[in-house]
């Protein structure tokens, strides 16, 4: 979690790859406790350069872009394209788990 | 690359009126207008959502226009017309009340005609130093102004010794740290040179242009004919801001009075009234605040002060590029001006009315259209911190939205801070409004024309009118209907509307309430200015330090917060009251032994199913994003009906139960209530009834498997009786 000043309050444990799994097989919807709270750590970094996805194909397409690190916020489209909502928040849990451990997620 | 934006002078026009619309090009010679009727919105693929249509409709004004960019004149003050008493002043004294919030955030006028290198002021510098303007030179006292704070200041000048004496006192009430002040005589001060320039509180002027926006309140400004000496300067500050004329007025404003409207009175023999230009918040806690009562009507005097914004905007001003006259063949329902230069595109939704007495459906989509303008700019989609967790899913935006970002002057809705981090309270129409269009996010207009399509699938006959249309009419609005339906997510409403539903239902008309989270927040629309509201979210104090304190609305002086704070719950009228919300996922409704009562036997009709709304392509159900509950305790009727209810809502949905107070909730902590949405039917006694489905996903399983579903069947069966005029009864043991 992270305090109102945006300070984290816990420590991500690369060890915690359960809860990688477990956001793998549902990305939307119930989760367990420990990964909602893994889930709000991830989403609230501070909004300049976070990740987003720019409707690139109205609702069929999603390109992966970050915001500009400075105000007035850019879109930086990085990619990849994705088909899949699904897909793509697999591929932002799995870049901000890599952010958070330092360490690359060994599962796919 | 090139941009288009438009808005248009209204929302809802009736058939043989006129609409105009406002549209900034830029980087392109030309753009191309198109008038269509909007039959559905682009939201998902068939079988299960509509496909994007649209009516091209033959107005002369489709086609090329040539394309002019206008800025949007953001940041609010306000402007007294030129006047000999204030364009020849020479010995004088400028003094106010002033509680800056970004001192040394550039130079911010206080009062004043400065225009360049002309005109006299008083102003913040660019350190945020009390500095007194003379024909471009600065004096400036050597302290910085403290944020939050409030201080007196005063700039006396006396053009017989060329002299000037600037003055500042910190004047706070209830505050045990040290009060700081400076003052300082200024030699060699040159003579004012007269001025045309209209006089401006909280800016000065760039030509045409206002300028160096003050950010924060001033209370009680007044320009005196004569240079007030050091005691003479204390004494004020010590009087504090309330009170008669000053004896050496020429012009002395009291912002205590008219606060619910532009008018800014003028308490000398002057006569030198002024208005406020782009709605800077008036029925703000002055420096004389006692902390006795948060009603401004009860105690003007402790409310005398403006806050105003250097992002506020009402009005964007920008010409007519050219207007529609509807004609008389053109069917009540859901328009657009479509805006398009290069591969750029900006919609203009507008709703089109029968003629006045000529209405013909029996039912009518209420469009709520009030919620639209309280949401309009809705900048922390973008920007806020908060809102990827509170969706349980990462952000998408599109082109679109980053308009906001470009374009900064473009404002925000009333979810948003200002530049200075006071919430915004007022959001108007008469800007170009990057989130009402049937494009993009799935959600408020672009969401409602589900309901659109599902109307045109089903060959329903209906009308369309507006909030707009239901607070300026009343009752009158929706009289000739038997049956009135909301959109997805009626969230704002005003005494009137909710009074107007109210009397129609009495008298025997019917409600479908097909959306979530409705009938939440007090609102206000203004008594004379068209398209903007205001809200004010006293009870909710994360949100701003201010919000209990200035609960209050300025527009109508009603108390404000959420209809249950003011004690008119939503289940009150609509059997259901918000719970709670959660973007990630959605549900279906499970049916109650309630739905086998003989009264609910239209409404399950040809339903086979247990388990009703489990599909949708709003996140997989009928149930979900933001969710109402059947509660007697809050004013369900004791006779209404639960139907159905949802369950197993995700945890994102815990999240915001304690409602949003927690910036970073605790997802772990045990729920205190279900969190389920509900169906609920009730009778009235007029014999009208009212339906309600307490989520706004619902309309988002309309259209699944090509309509071939229970939503829509319910949804239908309901409509259908709502509109045989055979009385409903109320039922005998209640």
């Amino acid at each position: 979690m992270r305090d109102r000043a945006g300070n984290l309050t816990i420590k991500v444990d690369p060890a915690w790859i359960d809860l990688a799994q477990e956001f793998r097989r549902k990305p939307f919807g119930g989760h367990t406790p420990a990964l909602q709270e893994l889930l709000a750590v991830m989403r609230t970094t501070p909004i300049e350069g976070r990740y987003f996805l720019w409707l690139s194909k109205p609702h069929t397409e999603w390109t992966l872009a970050r915001m500009s690190e400075t105000r007035p916020l850019k879109p930086i489209l990085i990619g990849p394209t994705f088909t899949s909502l699904e897909e793509a928040e697999w591929h932002v849990f799995k870049l901000r788990w890599e952010q958070l451990t330092g360490q690359r997620l060994a599962i796919n | 690359m090139a941009a288009v934006m438009g808005y248009a002078d209204r929302r809802s026009v009736r058939v043989g009126e006129r609409i105009q619309f406002k549209v900034s090009c830029e980087g392109a010679p030309a753009y191309k207008a198109t008038i269509v009727r909007l039959l559905s919105a682009q939201t998902f693929e068939p079988p299960h959502a509509p496909k994007f249509r649209f009516d091209v409709m033959p107005a002369p004004v489709n086609g090329e226009h040539k394309g002019r960019h206008h800025p949007i004149p953001a940041g609010s003050y306000a402007e007294i017309p030129t006047h000999p008493k204030l364009a020849r002043l020479t010995t004088c004294t400028f003094a106010a009340f002033v509680w800056p919030t970004l001192p040394g955030s550039g130079e911010q006028a206080i009062l004043g005609t400065v225009d360049g290198a002309g005109g006299l002021g008083l102003h913040l510098d660019g350190e945020g130093r009390l500095a007194l303007v003379i024909g471009g030179q600065h004096f400036a006292l050597p302290r910085k102004l403290r944020p939050r704070r409030w201080c007196f200041v005063a700039a006396a000048v006396d053009a017989d010794s060329d002299t000037a004496i600037l003055y500042d006192r910190e004047v706070e009430l209830y505050q045990f740290d040290a009060l700081a002040g400076a003052h300082r005589r200024f030699e060699h001060v040159p003579i004012p040179a007269p001025s045309e320039r209209p006089f401006r509180i909280a800016a000065a002027h760039e030509g045409a242009r206002a300028i160096r926006h003050f950010n924060g309140k001033i209370e009680r400004p007044r320009v005196l004919g004569r240079a007030l000496t050091l005691f003479d300067l204390e004494r004020l500050a010590l009087a504090g801001p309330s009170g008669p004329a000053h004896v050496d007025a020429i012009a002395d404003w009291d912002f205590s009075r008219d606060i619910g409207s532009e008018i800014v009175s003028d308490l000398s023999h002057n006569g030198l009234w002024g208005r406020t230009v782009n709605l800077p918040t008036r029925a703000v806690a002055g420096s004389n605040w006692k902390a006795e009562r948060h009603d401004w009507r009860a105690v003007p005097e402790q409310y005398g002060a403006i806050h105003f914004h250097d992002d506020d905007i009402y009005d964007a001003l920008w010409p007519t590029a050219f207007e529609v006259t509807i004609p008389a063949g053109w069917k009540s329902g859901t328009y657009a001006c479509r805006l398009e230069v290069g591969d750029a595109e900006f919609w203009v939704p507008f709703f089109v009315r029968p003629r006045k007495g000529e209405a013909k459906a029996r039912s009518a989509f209420l469009v709520p259209t009030c919620t639209y303008a309280a949401y309009s700019n809705f900048r922390s989609r973008v920007e806020g911190r908060w809102s990827e967790l509170y969706h349980g899913r990462v952000t998408v935006l599109d082109r679109t939205d980053f308009l906001m970002e470009e374009y900064p002057d473009l404002g925000s809705s009333t979810y948003d801070p200002h530049r200075d981090g006071s919430l915004t309270l007022t959001s108007s129409m008469l800007r170009p409004v990057t989130n009402f269009r049937p494009t993009g996010r799935v959600y408020k207009f672009c969401q409602d024309m589900f309901f659109i399509a599902w109307l045109e699938h089903a060959g329903i006959d209906y009308e369309v009118v507006t909030d707009d249309d239901l607070h300026a009419e009343g009752m009158a609005a929706i009289a000739d209907y038997a049956c009135i339906f909301t959109g997805s997510h009626p969230e704002y409403y005003t005494t009137g509307m909710l009074d107007a539903v109210e009397a129609f239902l009495r008298q025997g008309g019917r409600f479908m309430y097909l959306g979530g989270n409705g009938f939440y927040w007090r609102t206000a629309y203004h008594p004379t200015l068209p398209g903007v509201v205001e809200v004010r979210r006293a009870g909710q104090g994360f949100l701003a330090s201010d919000v209990e304190r200035e609960s209050h609305m300025s527009f109508t002086g009603e108390v404000a917060g959420t209809w249950h704070r003011v004690g008119r719950p939503p289940n009150l009228i609509a059997g259901v009251g918000m719970v709670t919300q959660g973007f990630d996922a959605s549900t279906g409704y499970r049916r109650t032994e309630a739905s086998r009562d003989p009264r609910a036997a239209f409404i399950f009709a040809g339903v086979t199913e247990e388990v009703v709304g489990d599909f949708g392509v709003l996140m997989g159900g009928a149930a979900g994003y933001e969710i109402d509950r059947h509660d007697v305790a809050l004013g369900s009727p004791r006779h209404s009906l639960r139907l159905a209810s949802s369950s197993n809502h995700t945890n994102v949905y815990d999240i915001s139960v304690p409602s949003f107070t927690d910036l970073v909730p605790k997802p772990t902590e045990a729920v205190p209530d279900p969190i389920r949405a509900d169906i609920v039917f009730f009778e009235t006694p007029g014999g009208g009834a009212v339906f309600s489905v307490g989520s706004i996903a619902w309309s988002g399983s309309l259209s699944w498997n090509n309509y071939d579903n229970n939503i829509e069947r319910i949804t239908r069966n309901v409509l259908t009786r709502f509109i045989d005029p055979a009385p409903f009864q109320m039922p005998e043991s209640q």
